[in-house]
């Protein structure tokens, strides 16, 4: 369908039942989804900058949208997102802070380094799923056509 | 002294000079009582000139010794012999101090002073009177503090024919003086070490409160993340379970299902009030002064204003401009207004009463309510955490939301107190801090 964005959403997250509970209201709100998923933060810099095992892409195939954990193994998530925001090549995907944190410096911090959105994941499941449908407009921009070039 | 002895020299031969002094007022008596007072003045300037503690020293009009006496032999340990007709009392004295006397005369009379013997009877020449501390050196080279007086000595014409010097030994109070100037010193030092150990205390408790401070930080932001982890688990694949797997399950399968997320829920719950509570100890008080009015009127909103599925009368009188932290204050209206609409929702018509008043001339907010109100008896504990008066099944919460009230009102510098009757509804009343200025 769309050869620019071999992946549509990117997920990284380390717990592996946030990780399956992610999945699921995402798979619930979009079922055909092409998902990438960064188990930590210097493997979603990899992926996206095509570097170490992901070497043979193209830098220009970006997602349309990263979800983005903050407390992450090796690299975490506000320096990925001050990786990704102070690129010229990957400064316009949009992120989305998705975490456990409610506290002010990490929302404070994330706006500065210019996050797009930022999700606290509830404890209740079902305000989880909503706020996953909730991410509305990206969502849309996953539905958009292929641009043709020329 | 100055001006009362008068010195005639009479220059003979050069070997020596002969000084007669004369007393004045003896000068016209008949030649034999002369002889006698003459005798006598002699006797008595004999005394004083060969006194062993005072340096005399004088000098003709050129500077150059032409006397000196015992006390000064005493104190420098020159003989007469060795320093009359040969030098200026000058080169007895430290020669930069006489330097530094020389250009402080210089500067005071406006005009070039040698830094020699000029410099040390300038003022006597001009009929002066001159005292002067310098540092006196000894034939050995060792050297001593002396008060130094100068008084020129004038023929009958008021020619200046020379000088008289009348030094004292000053080291004994030189002694005192650095004496009381080492035991002012020491004052001083203990002082300055009292006082930078007090800073030291200070500053080493200070950094143990910042440690302290720091550690509560890490622990409440790892509880803030990783404590709500696994209940999002706990709560999450519960409810996985329901919807993938409710049909077949017992309705009392899933009326368990349904309690462990519950369970889940209310400690998520727990977990928020008791993080905002131990961050209001933290959290910097950003003080101003706002409308109390259009807060109330906002938190209601928030709460569910106007409430189409029950019958809620709000009564809200003015209230007066509050001065304090808005969103700390917010969280007070929230919780007390949050409460007055739970504890009435067993009512028919519930009715929360909002004011002010001026209790003690201090403006006192409160909010009234129609609800279960409590027993008076258990007040004490009202504001403690995890303090509940009623069962979970009847009223829901998690006991922190009138420990966040009271802390933030405290951190104000106010006071929050309660009037309740079991049944018969309850009254919160708050104050602030009365200005941040006066």
């Amino acid at each position: 369908m769309n050869e620019a964005h071999s992946v549509e959403l990117m997920l990284v997250e380390d717990n592996p039942e946030d990780l399956e509970l992610a999945l699921l209201a995402l798979r619930e709100a979009s079922p055909t989804c092409r998902i990438h998923i960064a188990r930590d933060g210097a493997e979603a810099l990899d992926f996206i900058f095509c570097e170490g095992p992901y070497g043979g892409r193209q830098i220009a195939d970006v997602p349309n949208v990263i979800l983005l954990d903050l407390k992450l193994p090796k690299i975490d998530g506000l320096d990925v997102l001050k990786r990704l925001k102070g690129d010229p090549r990957t400064k316009m995907i949009p992120v989305v802070v998705l975490t456990s944190s409610k506290e002010q410096r990490d929302v404070v911090e994330s706006y500065e380094l210019g996050v797009n959105s930022y999700i606290v994941k509830p404890v209740n499941f079902e305000r989880f799923s909503e706020a996953v449908r909730n991410l509305g407009t990206y969502w849309q921009n996953l539905n958009q056509p292929p641009k043709v070039a020329g | 002294m100055a001006g009362t002895v008068e010195v005639i020299t009479q220059s003979a031969d050069g070997e020596g000079v002969l000084p007669i002094f004369n007393v004045e007022g003896t000068a016209n008596s008949a030649r034999k009582q002369a002889e006698d007072a003459l005798l006598k003045a002699g006797a008595l300037e004999k005394a004083i000139f060969d006194s062993a503690y005072f340096s005399c020293i004088a000098t003709d009009a050129k500077g150059v010794i032409q006397l000196f006496n015992v006390g000064s032999e005493r104190m420098l340990g020159y003989t007469a012999s060795d320093v009359v007709n040969k030098i200026t009392p000058a080169e007895l004295h430290d020669r930069q101090e006489v330097i530094v006397r020389a250009n402080a005369l210089s500067v005071e009379f406006a005009t070039p002073i040698a830094p020699g013997f000029d410099a040390l009877v300038f003022k006597a020449a001009r009929g002066i009177a001159d005292i002067y501390e310098l540092t006196k050196i000894r034939k050995d080279g060792t050297r001593f503090p002396a008060i130094v007086s100068v008084t020129a000595l004038r023929d009958a014409r008021n020619e200046i024919i020379g000088y008289l010097l009348i030094g004292t030994d000053n080291s004994a109070r030189k002694r005192a003086e650095e004496a009381l100037l080492k035991a002012a010193a020491f004052q001083a030092e203990t002082i300055r070490q009292l006082n930078s150990d007090l800073e030291q205390r200070v500053n080493e408790r200070t950094a143990q409160l910042k440690a302290a401070n720091d550690e509560l930080e890490a622990f409440s932001y790892s509880v803030s993340h990783d404590l709500r982890t696994p209940l999002r688990a706990v709560d999450g694949f519960s409810q996985v379970v329901l919807d993938k797997f409710g049909p077949q399950l017992p309705d009392d399968g899933r009326r368990y299902l349904q309690t462990i997320r519950a369970g889940a829920q209310k400690m998520g719950a727990l977990i928020d009030d008791l993080l905002t509570f131990a961050r209001l100890n933290r959290q910097d008080l950003t003080k101003r002064s706002f409308d109390t009015g259009s807060l109330v009127r906002t938190v209601l909103e928030e709460l569910g204003s106007p409430w189409p599925d029950r019958r809620v009368e709000i009564r809200c009188r003015e209230l007066s401009a509050s001065c304090g932290d808005p969103v700390l204050l917010k969280q007070v209206w929230l919780n007390l207004l949050s409460n007055a609409l739970k504890y009435t929702r067993k009512r028919e018509l519930a009715v929360v009463e909002i004011g002010c008043m001026k209790t003690e001339g201090v403006e006192t907010f409160f909010v009234r309510d129609n609800g279960t109100g409590f027993d008076m008896r258990y007040a004490d504990k009202l504001f403690g955490v995890f303090q509940r008066f009623h069962r979970a099944e009847d009223y829901e919460g998690t006991g922190v939301g009138l420990a966040i009230v009271q802390r933030i009102i405290h951190r104000h510098g106010g006071r929050v107190w309660a009037d309740a009757a079991l049944d018969h509804g309850s009254t919160f009343y708050f104050t602030l801090e009365k200005k941040i200025t006066p």
